[in-house]
């Protein structure tokens, strides 16, 4: 390959990498804990001291009460059963009007009374994998973006890397200065989990902006026909207009049994009720449904007045496109092998998250000049993956803490007094310094992720083990060994700072 | 290299539109069947495009090429849109 080539994509590299790093940093490290959503909402439940387990017998009066207050739910709401989605019992309504999500949980007092939804610190962490706390439609897109990038710097690393490919591999020549050091590193992790990339920058980018790239080929391609071609693949029924006749729909225990006569292996996660006041309202169950493939999801839809079957999807009976789409998301989600590929989604997300920390401490490196005086530019940009890095690494671990120890309406504060915290601190401090004091930061916040859950529960985490309950020693485990990386981190980057060369991870005098 | 980023950034997405969608159209069947499959290669065709850019030497060429193949792309959609399509 011609030497000009080479600098063309290592140009190229440098770009996206610098770009992107930063978001997709928080976006791996959030993605990572994300994996476990599920698990990391019985967690919750697990360490709060909460009354008895909603009934489902609370669903239909908490239906009517929300109904009552905000007659336009009725055009469409979920109602999100207990289980998977952690304990409660909830309604959640998107009021189009303020472009706001709420939910009403059955046990609260007094009931039907509307909280924001999604601001308990498990959907708090959720949404930063894809908003890195901006906005949620801004920051959706930006990833999008950042997704495109993503996939150009995959390409443009693999174009740099494949001359060396088979001699460097498994070199890792850690006596031969950092640099040497983090390069071997950045590119063991870049080579061995590329697949997994690769997946993750084409799925990533389906689930943030597959909808808007309809749009182009809406009117370029298909003249507006596109959507008509692509409804089965979106919707099981075809969609139905309101009769305005007014219909009193059944209560949810019986449109269950009725789902659970048509597909008794499914088990039901949620139920969303479109026009549900209407003789041609229909509800439609989504659950689980567990199956050879990718997908393990499935739904009925039933007419919320008569129980009337109207439609159901299984991934057995998915058009070509249904499959491939499904396929890719779940691809995404990484729970299509139960715990295994979990643990393996969870180890190669923090990875990536080393991989991009790797990418902007080698971008510092290079351009280090032999002398105490460093550009400013590196001072910032040292300064900015410290902070922005290991302030979302600190703010998830006391999100975990707000978790067992205060109510919903704290969590997203908690979250980012301490992200900006560790950001402002980053830039008072020379990098050298703030480095190991924020690493400290967040071994410290992690250790006390157990300590709290002690505190909120009254048990200490490995107590349930002697009854069998793996639940929370492994969450509990995991801050723990997680703890103990970042205060070995520190002691290493402290040790670094110690060695007094020009590097900006050296104290100055 | 910044002639490069720019025509990555202004070409890379019309041409992977024209691209994708003459092979949408052309592909044989039923449409439900085969246009979201098609659809779902948009982005990594797009960035397999853009990467392609960063392979050639002159700049001046580089551009000449993206035109008359976003010229001529767009063409040929019309006319399957045209021809084919409405039959």
């Amino acid at each position: 390959m011609k030497v000009s080539t080479q600098k063309s994509f290592r140009n190229l590299h440098t770009w996206t990498g610098l770009l992107t790093g930063l978001l997709l940093f928080i976006a791996f490290y959030a993605g990572a804990i994300s994996v476990f959503v599920h698990e990391l909402q019985q967690w919750h439940g697990a360490v709060q001291q909460r009354s008895a387990p909603p009934s489902l017998a609370q669903a239909q009066p908490l239906i009517d009460q929300v109904l009552q207050q905000h007659p336009q739910a009725a055009h469409g709401f979920n109602l999100l059963l207990p289980g998977a989605h952690g304990p409660d019992l909830a309604v959640l309504w998107y009021d189009a009007k303020s472009g706001k999500q709420y939910k009403f949980a059955a046990d609260e007092k007094p009931a039907a009374t509307p909280q924001l939804a999604r601001q308990d610190f498990i959907n708090l962490i959720y949404d930063l994998h894809f908003t890195a706390g901006l906005p949620r439609q801004t920051g959706l897109y930006l990833f999008g973006i950042a997704c495109i990038l993503y996939g150009l710097a995959l390409l443009s690393g693999i174009v740099i890397y494949a001359p060396v490919f088979l001699k460097d591999l498994f070199a890792f020549r850690s006596d031969q200065g950092t640099k040497r050091k983090w390069l071997d590193m950045h590119n063991v992790i870049g080579v061995l989990s590329l697949p997994f990339h690769v997946i993750f920058a084409w799925s990533g980018a389906v689930l943030t902006i597959g909808f808007l790239m309809l749009a182009p080929f809406q009117f370029l391609v298909f003249d507006g026909k596109l959507l008509e071609i692509l409804e089965p693949d979106f919707d099981v029924v075809a969609h139905v207009e309101p009769s305005g006749v007014q219909a009193k729909m059944l209560p949810p225990e019986q449109l269950l049994a009725l789902a659970a006569e048509h597909m008794p292996a499914m088990q039901p996660e949620m139920l969303y009720y479109h026009d549900a006041d209407d003789t041609n309202g229909t509800v439609t169950i989504y659950g689980h449904l567990p199956s050879a493939t990718l997908t393990q999801n499935a739904a009925v839809v039933l007419n919320s007045a008569s129980g009337e079957l109207a439609g159901m999807l299984s991934p057995d009976k998915f058009r070509p496109g249904t499959t491939f789409l499904r396929g890719l998301q779940n691809l995404h989600y990484g729970d299509f092998a139960g715990y295994a590929s979990k643990w393996l989604y969870f180890v190669l997300g923090l990875a990536g998250a080393l991989l991009f920390y790797s990418g902007n401490l080698l971008w510092l490196e290079v351009r280090r000049r032999n002398s105490s005086a460093q550009p400013a530019k590196l001072r910032v940009m040292a300064s900015l993956t410290l902070g922005v890095c290991l302030g979302s690494v600190a703010g998830v671990s006391a999100l975990f803490i707000a978790g067992s120890l205060l109510t919903e309406a704290w969590h997203s504060t908690v979250y980012f007094s301490v992200f900006f915290a560790a950001l402002v601190w980053a830039f008072i401090r020379q990098p050298a310094k703030a480095g190991a004091e924020l690493l400290y930061i967040c071994a410290l916040l992690t250790m006390l992720v157990p300590v709290a859950a002690w505190y909120g529960s009254g048990a200490f985490f490995l107590t349930p083990l002697l009854q069998g309950a793996l639940l929370r020693p492994a969450v509990e485990g995991t801050a723990v060994l997680l703890a103990v990386l970042f205060c070995l981190l520190a002691r290493a980057s402290q040790r670094r700072a110690n060695r007094l060369d020009n590097s900006i991870w050296a104290k100055t005098a | 290299m910044a002639a490069k980023h720019w025509a990555a950034v202004l070409f890379g997405l019309p041409l992977t539109i024209a691209l994708i969608g003459i092979l949408a159209l052309l592909f044989p069947g039923e449409a439900q069947r085969s246009v979201l499959p098609w659809l779902l290669f948009t982005f990594p065709v797009w960035v397999l495009l853009m990467a392609l850019m960063y392979l050639s030497r002159s700049n001046k060429k580089l551009w000449l090429l993206l035109t008359v193949l976003t010229v001529f792309s767009y063409s040929l959609l019309w006319l399957i849109k045209t021809y084919v399509v409405a039959g």
